[in-house]
């Protein structure tokens, strides 16, 4: 079968979005990249790309790919810091039925 | 940066909420003013952006009576403080989710309930703006609630902000009217250089003719580099996010005597915390969560609010509070002319914005809009 193309932001316009969770388009993603520095979390805390329901799986590869561009050392490993659950997951399955 | 750009007035080490809120009035005041934040953006980040006015339960049971009576004295500058909050709202023309829409603190047993009523007689002689809800109307005004809530003390100026968003705007308003930012710029020492202050950073020293120690429970450090006895400590404190729902929660839902505290912010996620413990991991030196402090939390949070429970946990992480005595510490230090502290404490991201409109005020021989008699670092060497 094919593999699906490398996502690439070649074609986004500022107006693009490119985290659809939180609806965060190229052009916030770049004046955020200009107050909060190359820092990929920092990104994610200014915009809210990323805290959404895919928590950066589709969002983030782009992001580091835009702030490389910019010339940004994009070395954070990984991308967002992590954070418990690993996916989301009902609170049904965490909770217990005896309350402290 | 030459060493000119790194000498000036107004030097203010930590861009949090205070810090950076203190900037935006100092620059409005006329002040030239820069500011130095070790992160990657001003503060830890990590407020879940809960407005506090009447006393957290918390509070009540693990602090000394003495220390909750302190406290009680300035209940009405956490009512000052939620206004300042809506006026900064209409100031910086952003929306950053700024909801008022009260607070319940509920109970489920009949103890619970006189502890209640009584707190919220001592609150209502305070000021507050207070009442106690019995079941029905519990339920009438928080449908969102299980039985298990018998009924509540409501507080009509409690609500919730977005932090992100209200950090972001704040900067770019004190960007705007002038504020130098530099960071992430760690201060790894200060001390003072004739009739001025001196920060050494991997960018060179910057020097200021007063200086401001603003950086939450980092503050104690900092300030001993100055010989000065700060006690501030970072307690890690848990907290939970769910996927965005419909709207149903509109208050700021606490419980009585138990670890709950349950929000929801306008884009619909559900923040669920309660001051249940995190801890700092010793190898990354990064705030971590604990399995136990999920599952309880999440616990409690089902038996009180079952609809959430085919809801989807998205995200936990650890919120940073700078724990002082309850009180926040605000003003210059006696002894060292120039220097001067601003930590807001417990509630310290719903005091922020307050605390820094009255520390600017007094350090522009302003008339103040809150006297800060009781919240003088002098207390701590009193005490000692």
């Amino acid at each position: 079968m094919f593999r699906a193309p490398p996502p690439a932001l070649e074609l986004a316009m500022p107006d693009t979005i490119v985290c659809r969770c939180e609806e965060v388009t190229l052009a916030e993603i770049d004046e955020a990249a200009t107050i909060a520095g190359g820092a990929i979390g920092a990104v994610k805390l200014d915009t809210r790309l990323g805290m959404g329901r895919c928590q950066g799986r589709y969002c983030a590869p782009l992001l580091a790919q835009r702030l490389r561009a910019g010339g940004a050392v994009c070395d954070d490993d990984p991308l967002f810091a992590p954070r418990a659950p690993a996916k989301p997951v009902p609170l049904a399955a965490i909770a217990r039925r005896e309350v402290e | 940066m030459s060493a000119g750009e790194r000498d000036g007035d107004v030097l203010i080490v930590g861009g949090g909420i205070l810090g950076m809120s203190l900037a935006l009035r100092l620059a409005q005041h006329g002040v030239d003013v820069r500011v130095i934040d070790a992160a990657r953006l001003g503060g830890s980040t990590v407020n879940a952006g809960s407005l506090h006015v009447q006393m957290q339960s918390r509070f009540i049971r693990m602090e000394s009576p003495a220390r909750v009576e302190a406290v009680r004295r300035h209940q009405m500058f956490y009512v000052r403080a939620v206004r300042e909050w809506e006026a900064l709202a209409a100031e910086l023309g952003a929306d950053i989710e700024l909801v008022v829409e009260g607070g319940v603190m509920l109970a489920e047993t009949r103890e619970q309930l006189a502890f209640l009523e009584q707190k919220c007689r001592i609150e209502e002689r305070l000021g507050l703006a207070v009442r106690m809800l019995g079941a029905d109307e519990l339920r009438r005004v928080a449908p969102y609630l299980s039985p298990h809530a018998i009924g509540a003390e409501f507080c009509a100026d409690e609500g919730k902000v977005n932090t992100l968003l209200a950090n972001r705007a704040l900067e770019r308003a004190a960007r705007k009217a002038g504020v130098r930012v530099h960071r992430p710029l760690e201060v790894g020492g200060l001390e003072r250089k004739g009739q001025r202050f001196a920060a050494r950073t991997a960018q060179g020293e910057f020097t200021a003719a007063r200086l401001v120690i603003a950086a939450g429970g980092g503050s104690g450090a900092l300030a001993r580099h100055l010989g000065v006895a700060l006690p501030v400590e970072s307690e890690p404190l848990h907290m939970n996010v769910t996927e965005p729902v419909a709207p149903m929660i509109r208050h700021l839902v606490q419980h009585a005597d138990r670890q709950l505290t349950l929000k929801q912010f306008v884009n619909g996620n559900v923040v669920i915390g309660g001051g249940r413990p995190a801890f700092i991991d010793a190898r990354s030196s990064l705030p971590w969560v604990k399995r136990t402090s999920i599952e309880g939390n999440l616990s409690l949070a089902l038996h009180l609010a079952p609809w959430l429970a085919e809801v989807r946990l998205l995200r936990t992480w650890a919120g940073i509070n700078a724990k002082t005595d309850g009180l926040p510490v605000l003003g210059p230090v006696a002894g060292t002319p120039g220097l001067f502290i601003a930590v807001s404490g417990d509630a310290g991201y719903t005091l922020g914005p307050f605390s820094a409109r009255v520390l600017a005020e007094r350090m522009t021989d302003r008339a103040a809009s809150y006297d800060l008699a009781g919240f003088g670092i002098e207390r701590f060497v009193a005490a000692s």
